[in-house]
């Protein structure tokens, strides 16, 4: 039986990576840590996978858990960091594929969105990954309206990094 | 176009990340957390044991000499073994409520409110070891006095007040200063997201 069920999620999460590897990229700086984060949530998530009715769809179920992770229960430590190892080779080879001026607006962007606080990370990711304001809401456990002015005062805040840095 | 829209249109199609195969995430799920929940979790069965200890420690009735002193010894036992068991209970009540798929103002709210079970058992216990060690004090003070003259009373009583503030003043240093470097290192990101859900709902 748990056989199965572990079949059943590591395939819907091999399918689903990308969720967890964004969430990763906001949230953390270097290889190491992305690493370690993507590892607490893959731990986080089969743990709750038992309780995974599929009254949602995996994926929203999935970065609901993630973004928990991130904000309460992921306690970053940089010496205890022992993950397991990955392929990084095609990592490598398709970030070598952007082309300068493009790498380094994004590299800015990204710089600036880390300078968020958890919660505004999280506000920001849900709005990248075209989530309404009713499920940011719901997800964070706010009032629609005030998503929506945080988000705003969110574009305003990253708009001035972004002229601080000189970029875009 | 601001900055937002326009990571927006890098986002979507961004496939650059590393593909991890089943074989790795699997061995991933095996892995042992390192979440603050499981930390938080160790150290209050640290702190809750530390307690109960000194229920069975301390004796609930001692050869009293009036029933006055015999009353208010087992009274104070029995109130205090019935605290820790009930700070046990809030604990493991708030415990079981942590869920990591609920929102994040729920999440946070559990979590901050199953450790601050705990630091209010610690509050407790302090109190009630001081309050506990004031209370042998003044009966040894009341029996010098009552079978011993006037001036070794006085003097009773102040070897009492010499050694118990020092003792008092240094426990509560240590454990205010434990908590100042727990707080720091455990929950004080939790306590500083939870602030922020709170300021934009003000």
């Amino acid at each position: 039986m748990t056989e199965k069920l572990e079949h059943c999620f590591v395939s819907l999460l091999e399918e689903h990576q990308n969720i967890l590897h964004k969430i990763c990229a906001l949230y953390t700086e270097d290889h190491e840590t992305h690493k370690d984060l993507f590892q607490e949530m893959t731990i986080q998530l089969w743990q709750s996978f038992p309780k995974f009715k599929g009254d949602s769809k995996f994926s929203t179920w999935a970065y609901r858990v993630c973004l928990n992770t991130a904000i309460s229960l992921y306690r970053h430590n940089k010496k205890n960091i022992v993950t397991v190892e990955w392929d990084t080779s095609l990592y490598q080879l398709r970030q070598e594929e952007y082309n300068p001026e493009h790498e380094e607006r994004l590299r800015v962007l990204y710089a600036s969105v880390r300078q968020l606080n958890d919660i505004e990370k999280a506000l920001v990711y849900m709005y990248l990954e075209n989530k309404d304001y009713e499920e940011i809401a719901i997800t964070l456990g706010i009032s629609e309206g005030n998503a929506r002015v945080r988000m705003n005062r969110i574009k305003t805040k990253l708009k001035n990094i972004l002229n601080r840095q000189g970029g875009l | 176009m601001d900055g937002l829209d326009l990571l927006k249109q890098h986002w979507n199609r961004n496939d650059s990340f590393p593909k991890l195969n089943k074989m790795e995430l699997q061995q991933m799920i095996h892995r042992r957390s390192s979440s603050i929940i499981k930390w938080i979790f160790v150290i209050s069965i640290l702190e809750l044991s530390v307690g109960v200890g000194l229920a069975f420690l301390l004796p609930i009735e001692e050869k009293q000499t009036s029933s006055f002193e015999q009353y208010t010894s087992l009274l104070l036992g029995i109130i205090f073994r019935a605290t820790i068991f009930f700070f046990i209970y809030i604990f493991f009540k708030h415990y079981r409520k942590i869920r990591n798929n609920t929102n994040t103002r729920t999440l946070l709210e559990t979590i901050l409110k199953t450790r601050q079970a705990v630091d209010h058992y610690i509050k407790f216990n302090i109190y009630f070891v001081i309050a506990y060690t004031v209370w042998s004090g003044l009966q040894h003070i009341v029996k010098v006095f009552n079978h011993k003259s006037i001036g070794e009373g006085i003097l009773v009583t102040l070897l009492v007040i010499i050694v118990s503030i020092p003792i008092i003043l240094i426990t509560t240093y240590l454990m205010k200063h434990y908590y100042r470097i727990l707080y720091r290192r455990l929950i004080h990101k939790l306590h500083d997201n939870y602030e922020e859900l709170i300021r934009m709902e003000g």
